[in-house]
């Protein structure tokens, strides 16, 4: 009951700060400290450097700013670029994530998630896609426990190209790699499908989802 | 669960009686009341649908609904490749196993009720909009079959709308939609509320702030069907609640919601953080027993059906499919829809072998899933009915040899009534020619009521033998022994078989089909379809002999089974008929048949 009353307020603070501009509405309200940065609105360099607060953590970006830091430009990638379908590209809060993943969304609030980007793409080959998400989970290590989390939970032991597993690992499926990795307060999820089935001896779709992290460590510092 | 007696063999149909039910009295079973249809929500013990039972599940196994597997996440491609034909057909086969008719028209006549003339009967039909391009959500192959029965029954394309109150699936789904375009959904998009009357507060018990659709809350949908995907929940804490699933229940959190945001209420979440274990989902539970969804008279909710042509495992509920497993299942009582979904596909890592099912979902569901029963006032120890349904797997009758046997003479012996011992085997029929239909079961009159059915060991090939165990069919008679049997009897009619070429059937085999006859009895598998019941009556009604025919029937049977197209549809009655049989018998005292 508590959480959800600090939840509804959040989401009030959310709403508020939805009215006026883009700014971090996690800011003040939020109370992980790093307030300092999140007021910054569209200077999003500010939270960053924020570690104000007492926690001492960095604050969170603001919802665009966040975005823009990890989208990915068409062709970053050689040939993979934005889905054209719409709704491909959103950020959210993390009380907005349950707009698009539903309850799941308690995972990544309860381990610290404050902002979240999800982006679809479609690649070089023929059917080619990938989903990526990527979350601010406050600190190095609560986004390390998400990703632990969420490498048990999913029984995930496929190497991504030349990560340890202790920083990204996969899931394979009949139609897709799901991987799952994190740098500093990042955690980030990236879903290749399109080459077939991943459930054999090779994972075709695993060197094309260590792309994705090899941006997402740079991105990340 | 009763498993066929050539292991070889792929199941053509499985009937499960989950819990205890094998070694259960007749005291021990609910029977839903008929009468007890409100206008107020969910009553413990009320018969969503008088002539099907709450308990009755049916699952439909086919690897051709899928022409190859998708080639991505993507949703143009999980539709791209289902075979809305195979779809269609074989949703009529799951009315017709659920409704236990004979013929698709007269099965969904008796799914879909409405105290209005068809004409101006309002039909809400669930779906999901939420997520992205990748979620996993309902085909369109679904929408498209329900539009069609609901539109041959006399509903106007108008008064079909397809809707998700809280996300927005017009994106999804508008290029499928046509109120005109027979070829695709027939029906109008609600963006959320839009074309339902827009939203309107309700007053829950365990969630505060939530409203929903205003022509559901104030009864002016008169039918509500709930089509869901097939996906784990994971969810507050990294635990699994819900029962570690969403499917038709929890569909409906896009039924009820907060009217100001297009997203799942957090108020109907579960707000556990970590307990352990993870607590009963009450606002679950209390929107799907509300008015709004099972209200009315008829029952708004009269279908629930899960698309697992495509399942999420380890993906959650917010991610792309990871399994392909094949399968439609669906029922009238939405909480044992889901409790099945999940037990019998969700939970079972030999169907979600590309990505099971995380162990932790599987131990919460151990102590949620079962809460899908008690808090409708059912138990795991009930007879429920999960009936698996494999279209195309060889059916249970030997199919060998010649087209349908005329049916044998079989059966005359038996002496009838008294007792099964019945007919004498078979001797029957020479092959075929294919089920003409099968005088058989004389009616009846029969002897004493005799138990008509065990004999069911007669016909080794089943033809005859299985089903004919008499009474099956009209299972009444079967069960109460009285023998009204014979009558239905018309059994072989079901010949239909031998028309069609395919059928080899019949051959031999099945004409010794005869045999089982037990008295009578035989006749029964015989008719394929019908008969098949009327074979039962006779068991009971033993008078054996006389309907005994059995053999003939028997024919009629097997060349059902070659079929493919119609024929088919007679074993499969036929075979629903067993499925009772079987019932029968776990309700006596357990299955005998292996």
């Amino acid at each position: 009951m508590e959480i959800r009353t600090i939840k509804n307020s959040f989401a009030f603070a959310i709403l508020y700060v939805g009215l006026g501009s883009l700014g971090c509405g996690s800011g003040g309200s939020d109370g992980n400290g790093g307030t300092g940065g999140a007021s910054g609105g569209s200077n999003a360099s500010g939270g960053s450097s924020a570690s104000g607060g007492s926690s001492g953590t960095s604050g969170p970006l603001d919802k665009t700013a966040f975005g823009q830091k990890f989208k990915f430009a068409d062709n970053l990638i050689q040939g993979w670029t934005q889905d054209p379908t719409d709704g491909s590209y959103a950020v959210y809060t993390a009380d907005e994530l349950v707009t698009t993943i539903d309850g799941a969304a308690g995972v990544y609030q309860d381990k610290g998630c404050r902002v979240a980007m999800n982006q679809s793409l479609v690649g070089p080959d023929p059917y080619s896609t990938a989903v990526v998400w990527a979350y601010d989970i406050t600190t190095a290590a609560q986004a390390t426990a998400l990703f632990q989390w969420k490498q048990n939970d999913a029984s995930a032991e496929t190497a991504i190209g030349s990560y340890d597993k202790s920083v990204a690992v996969g899931n394979p499926s009949i139609v897709s790699i799901a991987a799952y990795g994190h740098f500093n307060q990042y955690y980030f999820e990236v879903t290749v499908s399109g080459y077939g089935d991943q459930t054999g001896t090779t994972c075709s779709a695993c060197p094309k989802a260590a792309l994705f992290f090899d941006q997402f460590k740079s991105k990340s510092n | 669960m009763s498993k066929h007696p050539h292991p070889g063999r792929r199941d053509f149909l499985k009937t499960a009686a989950v819990g205890a039910a094998g070694a259960m009295g007749l005291s021990a079973l609910k029977f839903e009341k008929a009468s007890a249809q409100t206008t107020g929500g969910w009553v413990d013990g009320m018969a969503i649908n008088p002539a099907i039972d709450n308990k009755r599940v049916i699952c439909c196994h086919d690897t051709k609904m899928l022409t190859a597997n998708p080639v991505n996440t993507s949703w143009a491609s999980q539709n791209a490749n289902v075979d809305a034909t195979v779809v269609g057909s074989n949703l009529d086969q799951m009315a017709m196993l659920l409704a236990q008719k004979t013929t698709a028209d007269e099965a969904w006549k008796t799914i879909f009720r409405s105290s209005k003339p068809w004409a101006s009967t309002r039909v809400a039909m669930k779906t999901n909009g939420i997520g992205g391009n990748t979620t996993n959500r309902p085909r369109w192959a679904i929408y498209k079959k329900l539009t069609d029965v609901l539109v041959n029954l006399g509903a106007s394309p108008a008064n079909i709308v397809l809707y998700d109150a809280c996300d927005d699936a017009s994106t999804y789904y508008n290029t499928y939609l046509s109120q005109t375009d027979a070829t695709k959904i027939r029906a109008v998009m609600s963006v959320r509320a839009a074309n339902m009357g827009g939203f309107k507060a309700v007053t829950l018990t365990n969630a505060t702030g939530i409203s929903a659709a205003a022509d559901l809350v104030d009864g002016n949908i008169d039918i509500l069907i709930s089509v869901a995907a097939c996906k784990s929940h994971n969810g507050t804490g990294g635990h699994y609640n819900y029962g570690s699933c969403t499917l038709c229940m929890k569909n409906h959190f896009g039924t009820f919601t907060d009217a100001t945001k297009a997203q799942h209420s957090d108020n109907l979440h579960v707000g556990n953080s970590a307990t352990t274990p993870p607590p009963p989902p009450l606002a679950l539970f209390e929107i799907n027993k509300h008015s709004a969804v099972l209200g009315g008279n008829p029952v708004r909710q009269q279908l629930c059906i899960i698309d697992a042509l495509l399942s999420n495992g380890a993906s959650g509920p917010g991610g792309a499919w990871d399994n392909r497993t094949d399968r439609l299942v669906m029922g009238t009582f939405g909480p044992i829809v889901d409790y099945f979904g999940a037990k019998k596909i969700l939970l079972d890592s030999t169907i979600m072998k590309s990505s099971p099912m995380p162990a932790l979902g599987v131990t919460n569901a151990a102590t949620v899933l079962p809460m899908f029963l008690t808090n409708f006032g059912y138990a795991e120890t009930d007879a429920l009915q999960y009936i698996e349904y494999t279209p195309d797997a060889v059916p249970p009758i030997d199919t060998t040899g010649g087209t349908g046997g005329t049916g044998g003479t079989g059966g005359s012996t038996g002496s009838g009534g008294a007792r099964s011992t019945g007919g004498t085997p078979s001797a029957g029929g020479t092959p075929s020619a294919g089920g003409t239909p099968s005088t058989g079961g004389t009616p009846s009159t029969g002897g004493n009521p005799g138990r008509g059915g065990s004999p069911a060991t007669g016909g080794v090939a089943r033809t005859g033998g299985s089903n004919g165990t008499g009474g099956t069919p009209p299972s009444t008679g079967g069960i109460s022994d009285t023998g009204t049997g014979g009558a239905v009897a018309t059994g072989g009619t079901p010949s239909t078989g031998g028309s069609s070429p395919a059928d080899t059937g019949g051959t031999t085999t099945a004409a010794t089909g005869g045999t089982p006859a037990t008295g009578g009895t035989p006749a029964a598998t015989g008719g394929t379809s019908v008969s098949a019941r009327g074979g039962a009556g006779g068991s009971t009604g033993a008078t054996g002999g006389s309907s005994a025919t059995g053999g003939g029937s028997s024919g009629g049977c097997d060349v059902a089974a070659g079929n493919r197209s119609t024929t088919r549809l007679g074993a499969v009655v036929a075979l629903g008929a067993v499925v009772a049989e079987k019932v029968r018998r776990l309700i006596k005292g357990g299955d005998q048949s292996s």
